[in-house]
């Protein structure tokens, strides 16, 4: 009873933030709300015993990408946005039809999995030993690959914002 | 009691609002954040398969996700300051010189 009523407020809280994320006019209020969706998607992944997960998530998307969102969006100071924020055209009117369509498509194809039920093995807790455990050594050479791609990006960004483009 | 299409559902609507950010805004930053949001629905599904089938595989999926999601910020931000800088705005709909 305690989990349901915990993971209908995290999820309301998600989707609602979410959609203040989508249709905020200012960019600033966005990211915050995304800030507010990050926790709860958090929250979520601590119900689903995934604390190594959640842990990464506070830490790397609110603690570091959304704050480097911030940065950009305060260094460009977009004011003059104003009211035209949205798109014009057909893919603003189309946008919400297409989407209520794929849920529509998508749902009675997820119903098919609530039969699949937890077996009775001892469940596997994501803590950060067994997760770690696994990473270095199951996982180990995508681990080693994936800290090249994160150099790559060091040095295109770098690379990027120095060079002045005239 | 919590099931796995609970999570499922909760991860389709994510998806579906992450795509409608990204066809309805203009400004290339709102993109970028829907595109977050359609990241995380992703994730939220890998962890809920990951529990339900008891296997950390998809734990360790989700932790590459973020790994080049960071790094898809990163570039893609730092693009959007050198777009800024030269064309002087970063709206999708003013920017047309890639535009047939």
């Amino acid at each position: 009873m305690l989990e349901s009523i915990l993971f209908y407020s995290f999820a309301v809280l998600a989707v609602v933030t979410a959609l203040f994320v989508i249709f905020c006019r200012h960019p600033v209020y966005s990211v915050l709300y995304l800030l507010i969706t990050m926790f709860a998607i958090a929250a979520v992944y601590v119900m689903l015993q995934a604390y190594f997960v959640a842990a990464i998530q506070l830490i790397v998307y609110a603690g570091a990408i959304l704050v480097l969102f911030l940065f950009v969006v305060m260094m460009l100071n977009l004011d003059h946005e104003g009211e035209e924020s949205f798109r014009v055209g057909p893919s603003r009117w189309f946008a919400v039809p297409f989407a209520l369509a794929f849920l529509c498509e998508v749902i009675p194809i997820i119903e098919n999995f609530g039969n699949v039920q937890r077996s009775n093995v001892p469940m596997l807790e994501g803590t950060t030993e067994i997760v770690g455990r696994h990473l270095f050594t199951r996982h180990f050479l995508p681990f080693e690959i994936v800290s090249f791609v994160l150099l790559a990006a060091i040095l295109g960004a770098a690379v990027l914002s120095k060079r002045t483009w005239r | 009691m919590i099931s796995l299409t609970h999570y499922l559902v909760l991860s389709a609507i994510l998806f579906a609002i992450g795509v409608v950010g990204v066809l309805i805004r203009r400004n290339a930053i709102m993109i970028l954040l829907a595109v977050e949001i359609i990241l995380n629905a992703a994730n939220l599904s890998f962890v809920a398969f990951s529990r339900f089938n008891n296997s950390l595989d998809g734990q360790i999926f989700v932790f590459f996700i973020m790994t080049i999601a960071a790094a898809e910020v990163a570039v893609g931000l730092a693009i959007l300051l050198v777009l800024f800088r030269s064309k002087r705005t970063i709206d999708t709909n003013q920017i047309k010189s890639l535009r047939w």
